[in-house]
């Protein structure tokens, strides 16, 4: 069963906490593009070591950042099976899945150390640059928050019902993969619907409390960005820099 | 079934900045037949042990010849948890359509077999005080008060050895808290159950419980018997109820009351000595 700290923000205090969710955003945004770009071992450990650096200075349970890559424990095995059969060699197949691997690990980071809220704003900014027909920003905002609170009230939903089917016979905790995979077929439905009425109270809760679209929005630490949040972008520069002086 | 927690303690997020310490070191026996009563904070996490959901950070904790330690494996845990039930408050997730397959699908799941199914669904429904008239209605769709009582019809319906409730005090009304009491003590005085309550209101547990838990920071404070309602230690953790209140109030005005839990009791007794 989840324990209530995995999966949601860890209000801890820490430097990674501190830097902008737009910034930490862009760090994904350039590990993805690394990696999608040819390989090279220093930039590889690099990227890695940096992703490390994260996890440390964030104050969370590293072995929490991981239970992410455990969910995706079969996924990355079917990757290496498909990968072995379309006779790739196995150095390159253990740089796909570790790339792989270390992404979720830098979503996890994200995720753990930003509000729902902020992680909401922070996508909102990066796409309001290729808003071409003019949406507001808060619109915008509010729709990723949404999504967002909509997937954590998912999942939320979820856990209660397993606890709840646990109790009454269903087991969970103790079985295998294929009758976890059956009971989340079968809770699929009711946990989908139930997950879709707690939504449905939450917006009228917020229309109650006059809450809409036009109320600004605030970053937990403040607009302004300090030294870590420009020594986070000179080390993602960095990376791209030396990829077109030395890799490219 | 026998229960006993040996130095069990209970650490969530144990390398987080705030660990949250639920239990500390606690060591309790629970015999069967009794009804037993926890008060304090965090003690769902009791239930939550007991039926294997969430293991014991340290220590063990005994579940007739089964251990149950942070790392012990258990051979089919239905066989053990078919002798238990709990209520989770505020978790009522029904998986089925209607109440009678809700009933029948945890009487499959724990294998409990009778002669008439219909049978005893209706009687598990009638004990908790729901009448036939909702076998066919969808649990999701009905009150709080009324998805307590399927629950509750739920677990009765596989006989389980112990009932392990939290706050089911909780949204009944005082005509239906009296008929749960006396439910309860029916169920242990005729049927040899062990009930325990978890619970936040001390009024619910009065003239019920065998044995009664104080837990603070962690740690059982308080354990003692029926007659520890009316000790003024235990009063330094909660709120007084008015029954003690006043009970007390009088006697330090020189009045020879005795001390009592039920208040009819209590008001006779005021009638007796009215001169």
């Amino acid at each position: 069963m989840l324990n209530k700290l995995d999966y949601s923000y860890n209000d801890e205090i820490s430097i990674i906490h501190r830097i902008n969710p737009v910034i930490k955003l862009f760090g994904l945004f350039i590990y993805v593009l690394i990696c999608l770009l040819k390989y090279n071992n220093y930039l590889f450990i690099a990227n890695l070591s940096f992703i490390f650096l994260l996890m440390l200075l964030s104050n969370v349970n590293i072995l929490r950042n991981f239970k992410l890559v455990w969910k995706f424990k079969f996924i990355i095995l079917i990757m290496y099976v498909v990968m072995y059969h379309y006779q790739m060699s196995i150095a390159d197949i253990n740089i796909i899945v570790f790339k792989f691997i270390f992404f979720l690990v830098y979503l996890s980071v994200i995720y753990y150390t930003t509000t729902k809220e902020e992680i909401g704003i922070g996508l909102s900014k990066i796409v309001n640059i290729f808003n071409l027909i003019g949406i507001d920003l808060r619109k915008i905002a509010s729709f990723f928050t949404n999504i967002i609170t909509s997937v954590i009230c998912f999942f939320d939903t979820l856990g209660d019902t397993l606890i709840s089917g646990e109790i009454k016979g269903n087991v969970y905790t103790h079985s295998n993969i294929i009758d976890k995979y059956k009971l989340y077929v079968r809770y699929f439905k009711k946990v989908y619907k139930s997950s879709k009425d707690k939504m449905k109270k939450r917006k009228n809760d917020m229309k109650y409390k006059l809450y809409n679209d036009n109320i600004k929005k605030r970053y937990k630490y403040g607009k302004k960005l300090g030294i870590y949040d420009y020594l986070f972008i000179l080390i993602n520069i960095g990376f791209i820099v030396f990829y077109i002086l030395k890799v490219r | 079934m026998e229960i006993v927690f040996n130095k069990l303690s209970y650490v969530e997020n144990k390398m987080s900045s705030s660990p949250k310490n639920y239990l500390d070191n606690v060591s309790l026996e629970i015999k069967q037949g009794s009804i037993i009563g926890f008060i304090g904070e965090n003690i769902s996490i009791i239930g939550k042990l007991l039926m294997v959901i969430k293991r014991p950070s340290k220590g063990e904790l005994k579940l007739d010849n089964i251990v149950v330690k942070r790392t012990s494996h258990i051979n089919n845990i239905n066989l053990l948890r078919k002798k238990m039930a709990f209520m989770i408050d505020d978790n009522f997730n029904f998986i089925t359509d209607n109440v009678k397959s809700e009933i029948e699908t945890v009487m499959k799941n724990y294998n409990y077999h009778t002669k008439d199914v219909n049978k005893h669904i209706v009687d598990s429904l009638k004990i908790v005080g729901l009448s036939e008239d909702y076998l066919d209605r969808d649990p999701n769709e009905l009150s709080y008060t009324e998805k307590k009582k399927v629950n509750l019809a739920c677990m009765l319906s596989y006989n389980p050895e112990v009932i392990i409730l939290e706050n089911f005090e909780k949204g009944l009304i005082a005509r239906e808290r009296t008929y749960f009491k006396n439910l309860f003590l029916k169920l242990k005085n005729k049927f040899n159950k062990t009930i325990i309550l978890l619970t936040k209101d001390i009024t619910f547990m009065f003239g019920i419980v065998d044995n009664l838990n104080v837990i603070n920071n962690a740690k059982i404070v308080i354990s003692g018997d029926a007659d520890t309602f009316y000790e003024n230690k235990l009063y330094k953790y909660i709120e007084m109820p008015k029954i003690v209140e006043f009970t007390k109030y009088v006697q330090e005005q020189g009045h020879n009351i005795l001390e009592y839990v039920d208040i009819k009791e209590l008001i006779k007794e005021i009638y007796r000595n009215v001169k």
